[in-house]
């Protein structure tokens, strides 16, 4: 690909809150076509508020520039701090499924598809207060 | 829409006449806060009058007014922010790091219009005096 390397996702070009309650889409990461594998990280710190299961990240990539979301990878995150990170590869899928949307199993993956775009959702249950915060990485290669 | 003369003009002046820079962006709250950074290639203009100093004296918006010796214009090719991945817009807070100088230095305005046609973005950075 033309432009390997980290990245940040962002919403609005910010970072994510988690001080309310709700559904919040992050901003599409354009410019990865050509992509070989992705290794993604969430790191959580907590700092108050929240609940079990509080937060879920659903990052999600796309094969027809934006219009169907597609799941590929769910932290999930609770009231502690919290690294997860997960690798995937545009070359392992061998099988047909049925792709989700903000629905895919907390802490799994869906390997062997990657589009020409990335992005968060996060999913906050219960608002979390004082200084928590989530990161969200990306390195493409 | 961007004029191609002018962009390759200012792609080229900054390869020449440039210094490198380290853009930052800072996320969260402290102490959990995490720092995305890029290496870029900008051009780098000293002192920047200060507008709204001269606004404040009566000499209008358009009169040479205080200058802070710490202020600094920096113009970088949008299409290197871009490639670089760095989260745009650029924003009031983001921080320029002058790597020859350790110049540590906050953006406190953000022009994008200003050289758009030549797909440059003017950024004005000051440090502590």
């Amino acid at each position: 690909m033309d432009n390997p390397g980290p990245f940040v996702f962002t919403t609005a070009g910010a970072a994510f809150s988690l001080a309310s309650a709700g559904t919040f889409l992050g901003d599409w990461m354009l410019n990865f076509a050509g992509v070989d594998a992705l290794s993604l990280q969430a790191s959580f710190a907590y700092g108050g508020g929240g609940a079990v299961g509080g937060a879920t990240i659903y990052f999600q990539t796309s094969l027809d520039q934006g219009q169907t979301p597609i799941d590929i990878f769910a932290p999930v995150f609770a009231e502690a701090n919290g690294l997860s990170v997960a690798n995937l590869s545009a070359l392992d899928k061998a099988a047909p499924f049925s792709p989700a949307q903000q629905s895919l199993a907390a802490n799994t993956i869906v390997d062997g598809v990657l589009g020409d775009r990335f992005r968060a959702v996060l999913v906050v249950s219960t608002p979390y207060t004082g200084n928590t915060t989530l990161a969200l990485w990306g390195c493409a290669r | 829409m961007i004029d191609e003369s002018a962009r390759a003009f200012w792609r080229e002046a900054i390869e020449r006449v440039g210094v490198p820079i380290v853009l930052s962006r800072a996320f969260g709250y402290a102490p959990n806060v995490t720092t995305f950074s890029v290496n870029l290639r900008a051009k780098v203009l000293l002192a920047a009058p200060d507008g709204s100093a001269a606004s404040q004296q009566g000499l209008g918006a358009g009169g040479a007014g205080a200058v802070t010796e710490t202020d600094r214009s920096v113009i970088v090719m949008a299409e290197e922010l871009y490639r670089s991945r760095f989260p745009l817009p650029v924003q009031k807070g983001d921080l320029v790091t002058l790597p020859e100088t350790t110049e540590q230095l906050t953006v406190t305005q953000v022009d994008p219009y200003l050289m758009a046609i030549a797909g440059a973005i003017k950024l004005t950075v000051a440090g502590v005096a």
